[in-house]
């Protein structure tokens, strides 16, 4: 009771207004083709520096929850995804808007983006306490598995090549090595640079390649013709009521708990999600036979699951500091700046904070539903604005926003080096996701083993031989292994094939 | 160049890099005090990486275009890479001579009829005098927008 009472009071003007804030940024970001949710809540990142914890977190899951709600408006209106969970989305929504019910895609988007984000927060409220009271028994040589298993199912699955996924996830590792080490002192990698004494910034490194990279690639097609974006009659056809949608209800349930479930998994994310849910609603459906030409199904669907797959990535984010993806790795960058470690302890000593971001989590998606609903027509102007003002006025608040933590220049050009770093890793097929959630489990990893290997005086065989360790070993193994396979089987199809 | 040869060329500077990286991180001074020493971690990884993208050289140059079907970077893909990274970095250096506001507009001044001049499709809004009385008015806007969040609300000082 003491614990309800105490998160209440987390809850003032000020973060209700966070929230807010960050919901409606988050949409505007994420409706601009091409900005994924990670780059919303990087971008937003900066701002919760000057603010309390839960505002602060409050406004990046207000960014997080916006960012992937904002993405149906182009996969809509343009039949191009804001965000890689929207790409579903565009198979019966964009053919829809083409038949004059762009109104009811967008409206039925709204209202499945918030009862999946819903339900998922449901989820996360009651499976997470269980899940972290499980990882309180972790030593650190689960930890150090654990990390080690999150390396290899990330690289695993976000990438086409395991040796480009495991070229980026150990850059991200390197880099949490730079700077004094923790045990001896020592200074590693530093090269005299005071700056990096305390390590490599966080921000620098999460704006720089998420934010950076994507102005870049955008930078280099500059001269290339794009095709025109015609989003007149954008709000023709009426919006749809709640209980239209709430007709799906089954569909909506089956969703959520796809998009859930595969947001809990690391790597996995909201492109997989959605597909999979829509994959899903196709089979099951009367209808099917009309998926792909405009059923009102394939849009529940893939935003409700897209949606849900948000409350799915904050379970291993918050019981066992596993970041599941991109935005993941940048919320808890955010929960670092703010100097919270978040993980299984998290719900042991500040219970009042975990139960506070399960509520902000839901008042995100429960505002998400009235500022998208509402302000559904000013979003659709969001298209309108052209570049050539967009891209200056983001580097600007990425080059602020990261001088505004260390006021240190050389975090600035840090975070241009990486986004160069970023192009052409994203250019050239590699993947940045991976590069950010290896920076933050390459300290894990570290840590855990150095203390590990102290505990059990030098021996590595505890790692090998404690039930639950060896359990990740053996599943990181597995994945690789996969993840060998189905390229294997790749070449051989496409060597068939040819 | 191709796709795959500059994904080759991209890889072979990782190696080198994360090579020289390895080097230097032989050199970190510190015992392992009963577990692994402060060098052992960044030892190991810069060598694995060396090793993996000196495979993924190999990768690219044995598989050709199957290693890597994305399409190369163009010369003018190049060039306006080097442009935008010249100016932005010219702007952040700027604002630790100039201060935050002057540089910022002639920023948010510059860039646009930069960005435009460099797309086919919008060169000709430059010799527009309206698209120069927006730029004016979005210069002005902005920065005073990112002044008024960042230097009055969270206090960044410069």
């Amino acid at each position: 009771m003491q614990t309800l009472t105490d998160t209440i009071q987390l809850f003032g003007p000020l973060t209700l207004l966070a929230i807010l804030a960050g919901t409606f940024l988050g949409i505007i970001l994420g409706a601009l083709p091409g900005l994924s949710a990670a780059m919303a809540v990087a971008l937003l990142l900066p701002l919760t520096y000057g603010l309390d914890t839960i505002a602060g977190i409050g406004l990046l899951l207000g960014a997080f929850c916006g960012a992937i709600a904002g993405g149906s408006v182009p996969a809509i209106l343009l039949n191009m995804p804001g965000t890689p969970g929207s790409i579903a989305t565009t198979f019966d929504a964009a053919p829809m808007a083409a038949n004059g019910r762009a109104g009811k895609a967008l409206g039925l988007s709204v209202a499945a983006s918030f009862l999946g984000g819903t339900i998922s927060a449901l989820i996360l409220m009651l499976v997470s306490p269980l899940i972290a009271s499980v990882a309180l028994q972790f030593g650190a040589a689960e930890y150090f598995s654990l990390s080690i298993l999150g390396l290899m199912i990330i690289v695993s699955i976000s990438g086409g090549s395991l040796i480009k996924g495991l070229i980026v996830g150990l850059i991200g590792m390197l880099m949490s090595t730079v700077g004094a080490d923790q045990v001896t002192g020592a200074m590693r990698l530093t090269f005299g640079q005071m700056s990096l004494l305390t390590g490599i910034s966080l921000l620098a490194v999460i704006v720089g390649i998420f934010a950076v990279s994507q102005l870049l690639l955008d930078m280099e097609k500059m001269h290339e013709k794009r095709p025109s974006m015609k989003v007149e009659n954008a709000l023709e056809g009426a919006f749809p009521r709640m209980r239209e949608v709430l007709r799906n209800w089954k569909l909506l349930l089956m969703s959520s708990f796809i998009g859930a479930g595969v947001g809990a998994v690391p790597g996995a994310g909201g492109s997989i999600a959605s597909i999979m849910a829509y994959d899903q609603a196709k089979r099951f459906s009367k209808n099917s036979k009309e998926f792909g030409k405009g059923a009102p199904e394939g849009v529940v669907a893939s935003e409700s699951s897209n949606n849900a797959m948000v409350g799915g990535a904050l379970i291993p984010m918050l019981t066992l500091g596993i970041p599941g993806e991109g935005a993941t790795a940048v919320l808890i960058g955010g929960l670092m700046i703010q100097g919270i470690q978040p993980g299984p302890m998290l719900f042991d000593t500040q219970a009042t904070l975990v139960y506070g971001i399960f509520v902000a989590f839901l008042l995100a998606n429960i505002m998400m539903l009235f500022v998208q609903w509402w302000g559904i027509r000013l979003f659709v102007r969001i298209l309108r604005v052209p570049q050539h003002f967009l891209l200056p006025l983001i580097f600007i608040f990425c080059a602020i926003g990261v001088f505004s933590i260390n006021s240190d220049y050389f975090d600035v050009y840090l975070m241009m080096a990486l986004g160069v770093l970023g192009f052409f890793l994203a250019r050239f097929g590699f993947g940045v996701a991976p590069v950010v959630i290896g920076l933050i489990l390459g300290g894990v990893a570290e840590t855990n083993l150095r203390r590990g290997l102290q505990t059990f005086d030098g021996s590595w065989e505890p790692f090998f031989t404690r039930p639950i360790s060896v359990t990740f070993l053996i599943l990181a193994l597995v994945f690789v292994v996969f993840s060998l396979r189905a390229s294997w089987r790749e070449r051989k199809a496409n060597a068939v094939s040819n | 160049m191709k796709g795959h040869l500059q994904e080759a060329v991209f890889s072979l500077l990782l190696a080198l890099v994360a090579a020289f990286l390895c080097v230097s991180a032989m050199d970190i001074p510190g015992g392992a005090h009963g577990s692994i020493a402060p060098a052992t971690f960044p030892s190991v990884i810069t060598f694995i990486i060396a090793l993996l993208a000196i495979l993924n050289v190999i990768a690219c140059i044995l598989k050709g275009k199957k290693a890597n079907n994305l399409p190369a970077i163009s010369r003018q893909g190049f060039l306006n890479l080097a442009l935008f990274i010249v100016l932005s970095t010219a702007y952040v250096w700027v604002i630790s001579m100039a201060g935050f506001l002057v540089s910022t507009f002639l920023y948010l001044l510059l860039m646009p009829p930069f960005i435009c001049l460099i797309s086919t499709d919008r060169k000709g809004h430059v010799a527009k005098p309206a698209f120069w009385a927006r730029v004016t008015v979005f210069a002005l806007l902005g920065t005073g927008i990112i002044y008024g969040v960042f230097v009055e609300l969270l206090k960044v000082r410069f």
